[in-house]
């Protein structure tokens, strides 16, 4: 194959790649075929902010106005199930955003980076597991040995941190993490003494951090305020610092950043150009031999729908109505133990509120679990200490749902900064995908473009419920050991907006999929979709360090592909 | 999920009723700017007082904070409004019940208003913004205008993050003016 510069991939006007979003799912793949020498144009909504945009202070980002574009001109519609109906709200009703940052890298500068593989039966959960009613639950077209060398080229090129996991869940890597753990919060040799106590296995999560620095990347300096925000030291293994920047020093990747794509044009059989609004909303097109779609799942559906033709008057792969169905995000919910600091072991009492290193301790004890005489696939328990303080500080003003201020509050506030430790557990279980969550558009309402905003339908099946409330005890008899004086749980009907999964699923079976084992759209010959909509079940893990990995796959593929052509 | 507490305030900013009179009030009435600096300034000290090792808001500028998110912060003109209103139905609400500004009144009568206010729906609303605020100034990197001497940090033993905002023109970071490219 001739190597060819992108500038002179642009004298032509056709590039290898066009990939639409930044992130996690599209990255990958820009790194890969520019290192393999091919030409990339990604295409990236946002801005192309750096390490030296990122300050760690919460006016800004806890009002959550930052680097996601104002609900005002871009919004989502979403609809509750109430009383029996649907009832449909905007992002602006409720101030629920589907954004997580847009930005070149997307979400994944605003990680916590918290790092989990799925397990093996997760790519089959309908094998292993007792059916769920009303759930559409489907083996991937893939197994965890298919997947696996991507994970470890995870490891390596994102930069994963830790040990690898031996419990009796654990699952099996090919080589060690590339970095020893991050620092690690004092607490968490006391935490390890409990768990050893009541003899529940506690493991140490595996963060995409660097802790130590490579040649183009800091190591990791323990800011204080990690996930939300971004780093300022590229020591996060965001899309952009860890990959992009890579693909960009190569010569053959160009990133064009405040570029709203809103079109894929096709013929019957392929794409043939991307329409997008540039700056100042000049409209231009891209053309490319292969397109790759990774605007994170919500928005990769509302593109492909919106691309509807006369070739695909349903919008493009959705000949069997499939774009959009299924669309999941982690389930669970949290639970928060609070333990007075003169109950702590006296050597952790002065360290208790020590803020930079990470807490960085799961539990999959309960990754399956009895429930009667059945064996159902339970989840995974994520412990930290809450870093959020301006949060902490506003949840003094409530006492019993009463608000309080003055001398009482200024107490309350005191008690709890200087008496208490706060503990939290974040659950991730399965969001079971069934017919009542999907994305579809919502012709009546338009972004500033003029372009039908996504229409996101929330629902949840009832097992989903009931495992959260199984799983909630198990996290109450552990916190039990912790002594606390305050145990609270929450979950809500609204989902995590930051971690999408599903809508394109991928399948051998077009009629139940939308996309190839290959991530390729079934009915086009040349469009892909990489971001976590691919995903027909979640895993109950967080989903990044499987995006990345699959999106690597992917890059494989098309490597192969286009070396052939 | 980022849900957050002002989206409840829809239509409250352009009520032309006192909600905290419940009367007609003469909310079209000027106040210079001094005179909301006053009121507000007293309704914060109320609301975090120096107790209980809490530099209170006086000594932490939380004043001055406010009126730089007034001023600066990329937030909806709808919650902008009701806080401005809100300075001015307090203050309403101290002119019917005690003939004079809000600020001029002493702390117990400032108690009973804010005590009053509280019970209705609209006045919650309006000191749990005020609160709100002010408690991102006891910890905002005092560029802010908050955290005077970083005596906020200094009360709670608060370790912010780094790096943190020093210069001017890191504030008040406006996503519009990157996203707005019309
Ligand atoms: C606060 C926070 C904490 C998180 N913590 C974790 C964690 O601990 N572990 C974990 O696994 N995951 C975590 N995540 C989730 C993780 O960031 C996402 O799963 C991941 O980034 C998703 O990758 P993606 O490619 O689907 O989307 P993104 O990374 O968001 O990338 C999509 C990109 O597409 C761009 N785009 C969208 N539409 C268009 C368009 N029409 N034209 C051009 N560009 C477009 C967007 O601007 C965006 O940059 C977290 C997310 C957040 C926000
Ligand atoms: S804690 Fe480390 S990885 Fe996280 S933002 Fe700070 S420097 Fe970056």
């Amino acid at each position: 194959m001739q190597q060819v510069t992108i500038q002179e991939h642009k004298k032509n006007s056709t590039v290898d790649v066009c990939i639409i979003g930044s992130g996690a799912g599209g990255a990958p793949i820009a790194y890969k075929l520019a290192q393999a020498g091919f030409s990339v144009v990604v295409l990236e909504k946002g801005p192309w902010v750096t390490e030296k945009d990122f300050f760690k202070e919460e006016v800004g980002v806890f009002g959550g106005h930052k680097y996601v574009p104002d609900i005002k001109d871009e919004y989502h519609t979403f609809e509750l199930r109430q009383k029996g109906h649907w009832k449909k709200y905007s992002s602006g009703d409720l101030n629920l955003t589907f954004w997580n940052g847009n930005v070149v890298g997307g979400s994944s500068n605003f990680m916590s980076g918290y790092f989990h593989r799925l397990k093996p039966k997760d790519f089959a959960l309908n094998t292993h597991y007792p059916q769920i009613m009303g759930a559409n639950i489907v083996d991937w077209p893939i197994t965890y040995q298919e997947l696996e060398p991507f994970y470890t080229e995870v490891d390596q090129e994102v930069g994963v941190s830790g040990v690898i996991p031996t419990h009796r869940f654990a699952e099996f890597h090919s080589q060690p993490f590339p970095f020893p753990p991050t620092i690690e919060h004092p607490l968490t040799h006391w935490f390890d003494t409990t768990f050893n106590s009541i003899n529940v296995d506690l493991a140490k999560t595996p963060r995409a951090i660097l802790s130590k620095a490579t040649p183009n990347r800091k190591a990791c300096e323990y800011s204080g305020f990690c996930g939300g925000y971004g780093c300022h030291t590229g020591a996060k293994g965001s899309a952009r610092a860890a990959l992009l920047d890579k693909a960009v020093v190569t010569g053959h990747c160009q990133i064009i950043p405040n570029s709203q794509v809103f079109n894929i044009e096709t013929n019957d059989k392929s794409a043939v150009k991307i329409h997008y609004f540039s700056n100042f909303n000049r409209k231009k097109t891209i053309e490319a031999r292969i397109y790759v779609v990774a605007c994170q799942a919500i928005e990769s559906v509302r593109l492909l729908l919106n691309s509807k033709n006369r070739f695909f008057p349903k919008g493009l792969g959705n000949d069997y109505d499939q774009v959009g169905k299924n669309i999941i995000f982690s389930a669970g919910g949290s639970a928060k133990c609070t333990v007075l600091k003169k109950d702590l072991p006296l050597l952790y009492q002065s360290k208790a509120h020590v803020t930079g290193p990470f807490f960085n301790r799961n539990t999959q004890e309960y990754y399956e679990i009895k429930d009667d005489v059945l064996l159902i696939k339970g989840g995974t328990i994520d412990f930290f200490i809450y870093e959020n303080n301006v949060g902490q500080l506003i949840n003094q003003t409530k006492v019993d749902k009463e608000l309080v201020w003055g001398n009482e509050l200024t107490h309350n506030i005191n008690d709890f900064f200087k008496e208490k430790v706060t503990i939290t557990a974040e659950l991730f279980l399965d969001w079971s995908p069934n017919d009542d969550c999907f994305v579809s558009l919502d012709k009546n309402k338009r972004d500033r473009w003029g372009m039908p905003v996504a229409n996101v339908r929330i629902n949840s099946v009832d097992h989903d419920e009931y495992l959260a409330q199984l799983i909630n005890k198990k996290i109450q008899s552990i916190f039990n050991a912790f002594k606390p004086v305050k145990i609270e749980f929450s979950h809500s009907v609204l989902p995590p907006t930051n971690l999408q999964q599903g809508g394109c699923r991928f399948g051998l079976d077009p009629k139940t999929s939308v996309l190839d084992k290959n991530c390729k759209i079934h009915s086009l010959n040349n469009v892909y979709v990489t971001d976590g909509s691919f995903m027909p079940t979640g895993g109950s893990v967080p989903p990044t360090y499987t995006i990345y990995a699959n999106s690597f796959r992917v890059a494989k593929h098309l490597i192969s592909l286009l070396l052939v052509k | 999920m980022k849900l957050r507490k002002r989206n409840f305030l829809k239509g409250l900013a352009l009520l032309t009723l006192n909600p905290f009179l419940d009367t007609l009030g003469a909310v079209s009435e000027f106040y210079p700017k001094k005179e909301r600096w006053l009121i507000l300034s007293s309704v914060n000290q109320v609301l975090l007082p120096e107790t209980n090792g809490c530099p209170g808001a006086a000594k932490l500028n939380s004043t001055e904070f406010i009126f730089n998110i007034l001023s600066y912060h990329p937030i909806e003109q709808e919650e902008k409004d009701f806080i401005l209103n809100g300075i001015k139905w307090i203050n309403q609400l101290s002119k019917v019940w005690y003939k004079k500004s809000f600020y001029q009144c002493n702390l117990i009568q400032q108690n009973k208003m804010i005590s009053h206010i509280v019970l209705k729906e609209s006045g919650k609303q309006w000191l749990e913004i005020m609160l709100y605020y002010l408690l991102q100034s006891v910890i905002c990197a005092p560029i802010y205008g908050g955290n005077k001497d970083e005596l906020g940090w200094k009360w709670l033993d608060y370790h912010p993050g780094f790096p943190i905002p020093m210069a001017k023109k890191d504030l008040y970071y406006n996503a519009t003016s990157y996203y707005t490219r019309a």
